[in-house]
């Protein structure tokens, strides 16, 4: 079951960034809320969602690393996606929530957002593509006239556990 | 609060410390398979009250204050040989 959806979730990443294919598909997305702008990820990629807590600070961390948090046994980091985005989260939020998300090599960790809003069907064909191929953006949508930025995890993750390649 | 420690071929060093806590038995858990190296730190560990702490490489940490106090001592040579 659990390689089921992880294959899903590869085939709909390829599909978001191959956009040549002629064929579109939908991809049901998770929508958050970081500050005042909404952004998006695959709900496939993500394994829950839980209240934030205290985090175990790391050393040498980048700014946007919260710490280490234990969840049912494995520790994993928590990104504070505000720092990581460079903008304002909201102050004095006490409903900030962690989204838990699996990466396609196993990789688990949290992204720290300030509330989930909804579920959203997005189109492949109604992203439009940022132009940097290295950024964190696969793009914008609208959903419900709201421009939404689709999360790219594959540059989280690459931020996330450094340029060296995993063994 | 110093903490002495002492590894294998018997060098010895200490860290200073805020407060020891106790001692206790751990599982040990990589820091690699969900994050990255950290220097200093050779795995964490969960607590029994379910918090996460770093276990220290006390080697690197000496061998890294070792060769710092090395070049400052071959710098501070070059200097008086110039």
């Amino acid at each position: 079951m659990n390689m089921l959806s992880t294959n899903q979730e590869t085939k709909m990443t390829d599909q978001l960034t191959t956009r040549e294919t002629a064929e579109t598909a939908t991809i049901k997305m998770i929508v958050f809320a970081v500050g005042a702008q909404e952004y998006c990820i695959p709900i496939l990629s993500v394994r829950e969602i839980r209240g934030f807590e205290k985090t175990t600070t790391l050393p040498f961390a980048p700014a946007y690393v919260c710490g280490a948090i234990n969840l049912r046994g494995i520790i994993l980091t928590v990104i504070d996606l505000a720092a990581y985005l460079n903008i304002t989260a909201e102050l004095e939020n006490s409903r900030r929530v962690v989204i838990i998300v699996e990466s396609r090599d196993g990789v688990v960790y949290g992204l720290l957002v300030d509330r989930v809003i909804d579920l959203a069907d997005v189109n492949t064909g109604d992203v439009q593509p940022t132009s940097d191929e290295g950024a964190c953006l696969h793009g914008l949508v609208l959903v419900d006239n709201r421009m939404i930025g689709i999360l790219k995890l594959d540059t989280v993750l690459k931020h996330l556990v450094g340029d060296t390649t995993k063994e | 609060m110093v903490l002495v420690v002492e590894n294998e071929s018997g060098s010895r060093a200490a860290l200073i410390v805020d407060e020891i806590l106790g001692q206790t038995q751990v599982v040990i858990k990589s820091m690699e398979k969900n994050y990255r190296h950290i220097f200093g730190v050779s795995a964490a560990t969960i607590l029994g009250d379910g918090s996460v702490a770093l276990i220290l490489d006390v080697s690197a940490l000496i061998a890294a204050a070792l060769s710092q106090t090395e070049n400052k001592a071959a710098l501070g040579l070059s200097e008086l040989v110039s």
